[in-house]
């Protein structure tokens, strides 16, 4: 059976390195479920088993390799420019970088071939020209009382204190000018640790790892535990990367080891200057444990999230088109917000769950009519994006659920039995427990359309009902051609963000955020800077309604 | 009856069970038809007597959920306590089964129960007539599957766990049954257990219940901690009632049940009678344990049998197998009977069923559990296709044309995974199991609870 490697070393630091010696360990995936090796469609990745010292002459090797790593906007601009052809050749069907994604992820992932192919050619959605900005920002305390222009970036930033005082006292010092950041801290050893329920977790972390020298300093020694339920695609884009400018590279590592292997874990985290980590609850909690006894570095912990839409009323008002286009505007809004909840399947922290969709009354479409239009969406994209291998028994038991709620009245479900999603209009009064409920539903193409009266009702009424470190993404769907940021607007977002809510972005871009803006509360500057207990909110554009169209043609454009 | 003919028996029943129910059980109805199943199924071609090509097409759309079908009260109503809400409640009834209930009767309803248990036994008493028997499944959860059955559907699932009582742990033999569990417990399992025992005739002083206190619903939900009433009445039951009753439960109760069941084992030994002791293995286990520090190892009559059922509903530290381990050092059977010569332990066997199943599959001495021959059932694989390999793991889904009578029609998918082997079906004699018994089994240490709700990454369950 012929292994690929679910693991990626520096091609230096490898032929230091005795890995060979040390032994490896496989595993084998097809449809997305582990499987024997000899299995029809399965996949096998192998990693090696580092012991003690093997760790410890790996560190040693990719800190030497440190220096070979360039530094600041010289980094950045070699990055970019190697990133380019990488790109380029991900999403190129002859290019056997192609191939091997496309041969190896579908399989071992579960997810759609089409949904990786997609997913290869999009590389590009992410802005990384953004980057440098984010780490000028100099965001101050006025920040924990109001929305910050980002100097250099679109939209706004918040900061909402984790224990918020009923006065101001920042406020009442004159303190308001005063920088939320301590001074620059850059970390030597970064420790990350990749989520598999989404492809690349892993190579996420590496590269915020890598771009904190932006900042000014070296790039730091990077160690990414990889997820055995994901571990090829990072390889793979490192090693394309690598073939074009190793030294980018060259103090990266990504590897797999064992959580519960206490002794590993106190050896890293116990060096590391910083510990990022997108992961389940409990191996955040233990890996906080780990942290907490092992060294002082700064932790990232990206837990269990979740991620709604919230639908303007404006943007439902019956006749509006596309001008030179013609395309009413019901269908750019409900592709795009089909799209954030149909990427990787809703396994994604980002996808969206329930769609809150707000009355406009008469000229307005209902949300009744905005979920028809959005199972025809579906259905569409079903062609375009097909679901992965999961199993079709939880689509049919949520069917069944909330098919026998219809005789309530104030439940309808929009799609059919045999259709690979399902829409509901649930208007039922929901208490705390049944809309967890509802959110825990929505998984694998299961999208609850939630009508309101008013935005407002989205913070007021249900992002109260839940904890607040499980909330992340809004996108939404507002505004006029050519408006930008209404006060109204402003309000909204600022009782969503003091929800929990980390991020607000227009319909369509849930798959791709851009990285120079909050991720679960933090913003790239936390990579480099300590700062008071809280959390970020950002909004990542100016004028909302001209973003969705950019992103509908974006869209388009794509598929085509 | 040859095999082939038993199918289409049984699939012919089922559409007309389907068709039946169809026009008459309105949840059935909704469920069905939003699959796109009409009223009239075609399972077996009339005229060659088949099986049409649309077996495999109609079949599993015909299945409800165990898990949603009893227990869709609590969405529809809004709430897991229906006795608050007595009339909504009823309502949710009447679409469950398939027949008219008087409405004017509602009147008699009150407007609100200080238990569960107290509107149970006035649905009952309300419609005394139908012989209403109102069961409701362990409820670990603190959220029971309510369900009903009419007289004849008591009668016929009576019928159907004698049958395989009999068949499997020779009854008609014994002379003294002992159930580890309380005289009053609506727990499906239980109840029909120790009713099938009266069906033998013994008298009610050879039928002894250890468990001295009642088991209704409203203790079972406050004692499984997860289910509590809102408001005040929530705060004294989560912080005075649950620890109170599992205090009780702790100190009091099972200690004096399982010296009540050993005081009684002891009686049959001396007395020489063959007895039946039926019980959860967590239960049979305190038993065993007792009789260990004890040192104590009894010695039963020949004939004598231990039987289990309803799996293990908590965590529990041992496996079935060491229960069954523990067990076989402290009860025996008298000398001689043993295999080689000496001591033997006393055969344990264990059941299969649930609340919704009208049936029980006996544990035969080879471990397996048969399927009754009226049960025609299958697994499903993730996508709720039937599987149609003779030796198939998947999600167990059985159709009882017969069990749920006038109710409702007993075809359901549960949330168990089982290992499922039909050799007999398609002619494998290498997949029958060794005691010779035909039929569908589920094979020995095969059987786990699925949770239905998935987990996946960083998105997962909140």
């Amino acid at each position: 059976v012929e292994c690929i490697e679910g693991f990626w070393l520096p091609q230096g630091v490898r032929h230091q390195h005795p890995v060979p010696e040390i032994g490896y360990r496989t595993l084998s995936f097809a449809q997305g479920q582990p499987c024997e090796p000899d299995d029809e469609g399965a996949v096998t990745i192998r990693w090696p088993v580092l012991e003690q010292g093997a760790w410890e002459q790996l560190l040693v090797a990719l800190r030497s390799n440190r220096e070979r790593v360039p530094q600041g906007q010289v980094f950045w601009d070699r990055f970019q420019a190697a990133l380019k052809p990488v790109a380029a050749r991900f999403a190129d069907p002859a290019d056997p970088l192609h191939c091997a994604a496309r041969a190896t992820l579908p399989a071992y992932t579960g997810y759609s071939e089409a949904m990786v192919e997609v997913t290869l050619g999009a590389l590009d959605m992410w802005a990384l020209e953004q980057f440098p900005a984010a780490f000028q920002l100099l965001p101050t305390l006025e920040a924990a009382t109001d929305w910050q222009v980002m100097e250099n970036l679109p939209g706004r930033l918040r900061f909402y204190h984790d224990r918020p005082s009923p006065i101001s006292w920042d406020r009442l010092w004159r303190r308001g000018s005063a920088p939320l950041f301590d001074p620059p801290s850059l970390p030597e050893l970064v420790v990350g640790y990749g989520a598999g329920n989404v492809p690349g977790t892993a190579l996420l972390i590496a590269f915020l790892a890598l771009t904190t020298t932006l900042a000014g300093g070296p790039a730091p020694v990077t160690v990414v535990k990889n997820s055995r339920r994901e571990p090829i695609f990072t390889p793979l884009v490192l090693t394309a990367l690598e073939s074009v400018d190793p030294d980018l590279v060259a103090a990266t590592a990504v590897l797999i080891w064992d959580y519960e292997d206490s002794k590993i874990q106190e050896q890293l985290l116990g060096q590391a200057d910083l510990a990022i980590a997108a992961a389940g609850d409990a191996t955040i909690d233990q890996i906080g444990r780990v942290l907490n006894r092992a060294g002082a570095g700064r932790f990232h912990a990206h837990g269990h999230k979740v991620s709604f839409s919230a639908i303007e009323h404006r943007v439902l008002e019956h006749g509006l088109c596309i001008p030179e286009e013609g395309t009413p505007l019901l269908d750019v809004v409900t592709l795009l917000a089909a799209l954030d909840s149909v990427f990787w399947d809703q396994h994604g922290c980002l996808s969206s769950r329930i769609h809150f969709v707000e009355a406009g009354g008469k000229g307005h479409h209902s949300a009744l009519e905005y979920a028809a239009r959005l199972a025809e969406q579906l259905r569409a994209l079903a062609a375009w994006l097909p679901r992965g291998a999961w199993p079709r028994r939880f689509l049919h038991d949520r069917f069944d659920r909330y098919t026998s709620l219809e005789q309530t009245g104030q439940v309808q479900v929009l799609s059919g039995y045999d259709d690979e999603f399902v829409v509901v209009v649930d208007g039922r009064p929901l208490d705390a427990a049944r809309f967890q409920a509802a959110v825990n539903d929505c998984e694998g193409r299961v999208i609850i359309v939630r009508p309101v009266e008013e935005l407002m009702e989205i913070p007021d009424q249900y992002l109260r009902l839940l904890p607040v470190a499980n909330l992340q993404s809004l996108s939404v769907a507002l505004g006029r051609e050519g408006e930008g940021l209404t006060d109204a607007f402003l309000n909204f977002a600022e009782a969503c963000g003091a929800r929990g809510v980390t991020a607000i972005r227009t319909v369509g871009r849930g798959a791709f955020p851009q990285l120079a803006y909050s991720w679960d509360g933090l913003i790239p500057l936390d990579l480099i800077r300590s700062r008071r207990k809280g959390r970020f909110a950002t909004i990542e554009f100016d004028t909302p309604y001209d973003d969705m169209l950019a992103t509908y043609r974006l869209m388009i454009q794509r598929a085509a | 009856m040859s095999l082939a003919r038993r199918t289409a028996t049984l699939l012919e029943a089922i559409a007309a069970t389907h068709a039946w129910h169809y026009e008459r059980n309105r949840a059935y109805r909704q469920t069905v038809a939003a699959r796109g199943v009409d009223a009239t199924i075609d399972l077996v071609d009339a005229s060659t007597g088949r099986l049409t090509g649309g077996l495999a097409q109609i079949l599993p759309r015909l299945l409800r959920t165990t898990a949603q079908t009893f227990k869709s009260y609590i969405e529809l109503l809004g709430t897991p306590f229906p006795h608050d809400r007595p009339l909504a409640f009823m309502a949710w009834l009447s679409d469950q089964i398939s027949i008219d209930l008087p409405e004017d009767r509602l009147a008699l309803f009150r407007a609100r129960y200080r238990s569960l248990e107290a509107l149970l036994q006035d649905v009952e008493q309300v419609y005394a007539e139908y012989g209403f028997e109102i069961l409701t499944s362990s409820g670990t959860s603190g959220r029971s599957t309510i369900m009903v059955r009419d007289q004849a559907s008591t009668d016929s699932t009576i019928e159907s766990f004698y049958q395989a009582f009999d068949r499997y742990l020779g009854m008609q033999q014994v002379q003294r049954a002992i159930f580890v569990m309380p005289r009053q417990s609506r727990i499906a399992m239980a109840r029909m257990a120790s009713f099938s025992v009266k069906r033998l005739g013994l008298d009610d002083d050879r039928i002894h219940f250890a468990i001295p206190f009642p088991a209704d619903p409203d203790r079972v939900r406050i004692r499984s901690g997860r289910t509590f009433r809102p408001g005040w009445a929530g705060i004294v039951e989560r912080r005075f009632w649950y620890p109170a009753i599992n205090w009780m439960q702790e100190s009091y109760v099972t200690p004096r049940a399982v010296r009540t069941t050993i005081d009684l084992l002891e009686q049959a030994e001396t007395a020489g009678e063959k007895v039946l002791l039926f019980g959860g293995w967590v239960q049979l286990h305190a038993i065993a344990q007792k009789l260990q520090q004890a040192g104590r190892i009894l010695h039963l009559a020949p004939g004598s049998l231990l039987g289990s059922g309803g799996g293990l509903k908590e965590l529990y530290p041992f496996t079935p197998a060491q229960i069954c381990q523990d067990l076989a050092g402290v009860i025996k059977l008298a000398s001689g009977v043993g295999l080689d010569g000496t001591d033997g332990p006393v055969p344990i066997r264990d059941f299969y069923g649930m609340a919704e199943g009208n049936w029980a599959a006996m544990q035969c001495q080879h471990g397996n559990y048969h399927v009754p021959p009226w049960i025609y059932a299958w697994t499903l694989d993730d996508h709720d296709h039937l599987q149609e390999a003779p030796d198939a793991v998947g999600l167990l889904a059985f159709f009882d044309p017969y069990g749920g009578g006038a109710l409702f029609p007993a075809f359901f998918k549960t949330t168990d995974q089982v290992r499922l082997i039909r050799g007999d079906e398609v002619g494998n004699r290498r997949l029958a199991c060794p005691c010779g018994e035909k039929g569908a089994y589920i094979a020995q240490d095969s059987i786990q609870r699925v949770d239905l709700l998935d987990e996946a990454g960083c998105a997962a369950q909140l």
